[in-house]
């Protein structure tokens, strides 16, 4: 409660201090015009408003989860007594840059953009005598971070990252940074996906029969090294190599050859799969 | 489309009209279009397309030079190829007003080979309209189809030639396996498309250039190492004053260029200088 007393009080330095006053002996309610005043005063209006957009943009499954987890974070990364130890307070902005980027699915793309610039913005905000700006370190840090809860193997993502990464000291515009989260996240849903597609190759048995599992890969990998990149047409080359009946026509022919039959297991497929996707990501340079 | 129209040269359309055009009140209901072939080639006539501008009833005349009797100015006939052809099944409405048209050889009324002009005439019974003509009007010659004919195969055929009859007993559902593997191309090629012209600018140059120095001596021989991820291997020139302008440090050769400049006068080394090298040294 008493990081909401903070909070309330932030707003109203700036619209004149001779307001103050009248506003928190207002709490008691004294006049009916004054209880939409005070909202205004307190920074609620503005802050509810902020949650209920945040609500839309994200179309949450649980809005009150939502809705709690957001108020909590609001109340987290309220302004801090001077106590703090600016090394704290990083890695609060750190969480709070987490936050904003796991908001939004990234398919989503205005609120996930949205988010992301937040989350920029958050990074950025220094103490008073450094210059803005995210650097290296942090950006890496967040890359990381967000790579940490999915269930992507650590080879998977280190992989990524070496790609991604800023060094500690290099500034990171936005384009940058944004390209970078946006890999990670992505990253992780191709992880899911994958680790999706192989339950359906090994079909309940735990291990996936290779030949098959090279055939599909390659018709992945086929398709996505189709032709020139600005072509629309490759979208449709794409759909008709993917489809059901081109792929059933490689499997089978993968099965049908005369190879001693093994396995690949899943950390190997996965390995694989993503490796098609990270050729894909723009390293930094 | 991928054959090209005969060359020919369509003159504007010419409106019947009794009396003074300018003052008498009576639209037309007829005009007609000439079309002139270059009189050397003569054209053996495949398809007529044209786009509709509001004409009702077309009748197409062919002037055709007979094979047998070649050089006689009495042997260029006039025939009628094409009777009243209905573009507007209600002249009064917009049906068909504005339609691409496509004639072909074999719903004309006779023979169109051997052809030296052609002469459209149009129809306009219905005064709603006040004008009418045919637009974009082309002529194609035999043995040129109009239609594309380079599709790529998976075009054309949008189910397999050869479907698999039975599979094998070990196949994992495809259709199952479709669906994910479509969602990894699309998060790749999202990906892919997301890709970004910013650059941080990374420049790790001058570092490597002095690390080269310390390690050869006295007298120092100025070279540069190629970038981190440079797949020749180090040591890809060692020369006095020389540079290795690696595709990747390319941007950045003018301070390379500086750089070296400085050292060799501050190392005091007799004809430093910068020599521009390509890759033909690389092995």
């Amino acid at each position: 409660m008493a990081a909401c007393e903070k909070r309330r009080s932030a707003p109203a330095p700036a619209t004149g201090s001779g307001l103050v006053e009248p506003v928190r002996a207002g709490v008691g309610g004294r006049e009916p015009e004054s209880e939409a005043e005070f909202l205004l005063q307190a920074g609620v209006t503005s802050m509810v408003r902020e949650a209920l957009l945040k609500v839309l943009e994200a179309r949450p499954e649980e809005p009150v989860s939502f809705l709690a987890s957001y108020f909590e974070k609001l109340v987290l990364s309220g302004p801090q007594g001077g106590a703090a130890a600016d090394r704290h307070r990083q890695q609060q902005r750190l969480v709070r840059a987490l936050w904003y980027v796991r908001l939004a699915h990234h398919s989503h793309r205005t609120a996930f953009h949205n988010n992301v610039s937040m989350a920029y913005e958050c990074l950025s905000a220094r103490g008073r005598r450094k210059k803005p700006g995210v650097n290296g370190r942090i950006y890496s840090e967040l890359l990381r971070k967000i790579c940490q809860d999915g269930e992507a193997p650590e080879e998977v993502v280190s992989s990524l990252l070496t790609k991604i990464q800023c060094r500690d000291h290099e500034a990171v515009p936005f384009d940058v940074f944004r390209y970078g989260v946006l890999s990670c996240v992505v990253l992780l849903e191709f992880v899911a996906k994958a680790d999706t597609l192989y339950d359906i190759l090994d079909d309940g048995s735990g291990m996936a029969d290779k030949r098959v599992c090279h055939a599909v890969l390659g018709t992945l990998e086929d398709a996505l090294g189709a032709s020139d990149f600005s072509v629309p047409i490759r979208y449709l080359e794409a759909g008709s190599k993917l489809g059901p009946d081109c792929l059933a026509l490689a499997m089978d022919k993968a099965l049908l050859e005369r190879k001693i039959c093994s396995s690949m297991n899943r950390e190997e497929f996965l390995k694989k799969a993503t490796a098609l996707f990270i050729a894909k990501v723009k390293p930094i340079d | 489309m991928a054959t090209r129209p005969a060359p020919c040269t369509v003159r504007s359309p010419v409106a019947l009209q009794v009396g003074d055009v300018k003052t008498d009140l009576a639209r037309p209901g007829v005009a007609v279009i000439d079309v002139a072939l270059p009189p050397a080639q003569p054209l053996d006539l495949q398809e007529i397309v044209f786009k509709n501008s509001y004409t009702a009833f077309l009748t197409v005349r062919v002037q055709r030079r007979h094979p047998c009797d070649v050089g006689r100015a009495s042997a260029r006939k006039w025939v009628t190829c094409l009777w009243n052809h209905c573009l507007m099944p209600s002249p009064h409405t917009e049906a068909g007003s504005q339609d691409y048209f496509s004639l072909f050889r074999h719903q004309l009324l006779c023979d169109v080979d051997q052809v030296t002009a052609v002469r459209l005439i149009l129809r306009q019974p219905s005064p709603v309209w006040l004008h009418f003509t045919l637009e974009e009007l082309r002529l194609y010659p035999r043995g040129q189809q109009s239609l594309q004919t380079d599709f790529p195969s998976w075009l054309s055929h949008l189910a397999p030639q050869q479907q698999p009859e039975n599979l094998h007993g070990g196949v994992p559902d495809p259709e199952k396996v479709s669906t994910e593997v479509q969602q990894l191309w699309v998060l790749t090629e999202m990906i892919r498309a997301n890709q970004t012209a910013a650059r941080i600018g990374r420049f790790d140059v001058s570092f490597q250039l002095a690390l080269f120095i310390a390690h050869r001596g006295w007298p120092p021989v100025l070279g540069l190492l190629c970038g981190p991820a440079c797949t020749e291997g180090a040591g890809c020139i060692l020369g006095t004053g020389s540079i290795c302008c690696h595709p990747e440090l390319l941007p950045a050769g003018h301070a390379v260029r500086n750089a070296i400049k400085l050292l060799g006068k501050l190392l005091r080394v007799p004809g430093s200088g910068v020599l521009e090298v390509g890759n033909s040294h690389l092995p």
